[in-house]
């Protein structure tokens, strides 16, 4: 086993700007990424100095292109058959390459299973610190003021890394309002040649069981069930309302533990983190354990026949009664519109 | 299979201070527990021990007093501990304490893979494992929900991603970090309850971690600070809708119209 040297570390006189890992998958973009290029434009607005963009993949010059209608200063490409698909050492090697570079005051990434994935990689290569999931970004003079939350989201802080550079975070989705397309294209593309070996950890494929179900964290309405539903059948009406919103469906820990869901349904600590526009919470107490993933959603509706229930702290609608009769009427009301 | 599983000891997260001063938690007199992840990786550790033989060694840092996340994992059936634990530690951040674990790992050698949950319920960073990998030149497959295989020196593992999962290939030795579907805990026996309260951990102070630069520990060796801690902002009191369930849903639908 190989121990890593010491880090040679950039200085804050040596760097400038700001740069966003643009995440690509299949070719596009994920969302998050161009929610990253609103802030990050803020920040070096704010900073006077550039915005650039990142973008690792294989034949991915279109892409180059498309971003920039986003008023990125420059793009930087790696293109590359090692990164045709997420790769965790060949992506840390690439981006650590490109920073090194570049020289970026900050780094941006979104908080996806990519990003958590590789960036602890590209930090400890460049020994800084990475501050995760981020719920916002602000500037006191040049340094970066990442807000985020700890101990599953009861408690928020600001945390900084004056000296080292670049300041690394990765923001959670839905925190910024996307990069609006502009029409016409500017900035530059700078292509970076990185010799990239074929990694010890290699992908082999993509399995997607549930391929066209709605992703649970990019969803803007979330159906979820918990233990007052009273067994797995009422997942199927609990999946017709998700329907006829146009939502996905999420579960508790409870219903997840006793088999009546799968695991990647599960909101909350031990779960997903989601914020949608509309969270249905159906016959959810309301845990602290389920709050944290689901309390910042924009609108919540909680479902459960206790007034008591923890879940209506939370809730901007509480519905009282039997979640059994009230589900079907809402599918009934919902489909009906108007 | 020589296995490696780093646990952490953590303070329930219903009930955490911060020193106003410093920004750094305060553990004094607050009773700890493994983090919940942390189990799922030591579950995964015994299963291959069972299925391919070999060690589950458990490598825990933090306080002196910080023994239950180890000793939770030797209750479990892990074979021995090693606690690494100094006051030259103390108050590390994500990097700091990424690097002296990744020493503790060098130091301990031996071994094909290094389990750990996917992320600690307090820090909730993600941080540590991959980082550890990259700091010791090894592979990482991180949310692992699945091992397909594991031997002669490689493994197939199943990557959680948003949608669906990755299967990777990787050498042997490795890093993963689990997430829980990967199984279900065992509760553990007396006898392993017993074993645990009088089993001793193999100390490593930082004078013991090979090649570790004192600039690089605990405190001195962070780059991030807290500057701030505050509470979630509480959310505006709601609207209690109650009667029949159509006229309930008729309430509903005109407000989110409106």
């Amino acid at each position: 086993m190989e121990l890593m040297q010491d880090p040679v570390r950039l200085t804050p006189e040596a760097c400038k700007g700001v740069l966003v890992f643009a995440e690509q998958r299949g070719g596009k973009l994920v969302n998050v990424s161009l929610e990253l290029l609103t802030i990050g434009r803020t920040l070096a607005n704010q900073l006077g100095a550039p915005l650039c963009a990142a973008l690792l993949g294989q034949g991915v010059a279109d892409l180059a292109g498309e971003l920039q209608h986003y008023q990125v200063d420059e793009v930087h490409v790696v293109d590359n058959a090692e990164l045709a698909n997420f790769q965790d050492e060949t992506y840390a090697t690439a981006l650590t390459a490109v920073i090194q570079t570049l020289k970026p005051s900050i780094v941006l990434a979104g908080m996806t299973n990519v990003g958590r994935s590789f960036l602890p990689r590209v930090a400890a290569q460049l020994g800084v610190g990475l501050t995760s999931g981020c719920t916002a970004l602000s500037l006191d003079g040049q340094t970066l003021v990442a807000t985020r939350p700890a101990f599953g989201g009861t408690v928020y802080a600001d945390v900084v890394c004056e000296k080292a550079r670049p300041q690394m975070a990765t923001v959670r989705r839905k925190v910024y309002e996307p990069a609006a397309r502009q029409a016409t294209s500017g900035g530059t593309v700078v292509n970076h040649t990185v010799a990239l070996n074929a990694p010890k950890a290699k992908f082999l494929e993509n399995v997607n069981e549930l391929a066209g179900a709605l992703d649970l964290t990019e969803a803007d309405v979330i159906v979820s069930g918990g233990r007052g539903i009273g067994g797995p059948e009422f997942f199927d009406t609990i999946k017709e309302l998700a329907k006829v919103l146009g939502g996905a469906v999420g579960a508790s820990r409870a219903t997840v533990d006793a088999g009546w869901i799968d695991y990647s349904h599960q909101v909350g600590q031990t779960g997903k983190s989601v914020k949608p526009k509309i969270y249905f919470a159906c016959g959810i107490s309301g845990a602290i354990q389920h709050l944290v993933g689901m309390r910042n959603s924009d609108t919540i509706i909680a479902i459960n026949r206790d007034p008591e229930a923890p879940i209506f702290n939370v809730a901007t609608y509480g519905l009282v009664g039997d979640v059994k009769q009230i589900v079907p009427a809402l599918i009934k009301r919902f489909s009906q519109g108007r | 299979m020589n296995i490696v599983v780093c646990v952490k000891e953590i303070l329930d997260s219903a009930d955490v201070k911060f020193d106003a001063q410093t920004g750094r938690l305060v553990r004094d007199g607050q009773p700890g527990t493994i983090n919940a992840l942390d189990e799922y990786a030591v579950e995964e550790a015994l299963r291959l021990k069972e299925a391919h033989g070999g060690t589950v060694t458990v490598l825990s840092m933090g306080p002196a007093k910080a023994e239950a996340a180890w000793r939770h994992a030797i209750a479990m059936g892990a074979d021995k501990a090693i606690h690494v634990t100094d006051e030259a530690l103390a108050g590390g951040d994500t990097v700091a304490s990424a690097y002296a674990l990744s020493r503790a790992l060098a130091r301990k050698g031996d071994f094909d893979l290094v389990l750990c949950g996917s992320e600690t319920l307090d820090g909730n960073t993600a941080y540590v494992g991959p980082a550890v990998a990259q700091n010791l030149g090894l592979p990482c497959v991180t949310f692992v929900q699945k091992i397909e295989q594991i031997g002669d020196g490689k493994a197939v593992a199943q990557r959680m991603m948003e949608a669906g999962y990755d299967r990777v290939e990787t050498t042997l030795p490795a890093v993963m970090s689990v997430v829980k579907a990967i199984n279900e805990p065992r509760i553990s026996s007396l006898k392993g309850k017993m074993r645990a309260k009088k089993e001793a951990a193999e100390v490593v102070k930082a004078a013991d971690l090979p090649g570790a630069s004192a600039e690089r520990l605990g405190a001195t060796g962070s780059t991030s600070r807290v500057t701030r801690t505050f509470p979630p902002q509480g959310r505006p009191k709601g609207t209690l809708f109650e009667g029949e369930p159509d006229a309930i849903a008729d309430q509903l639908f005109n407000a989110l119209k409106g």
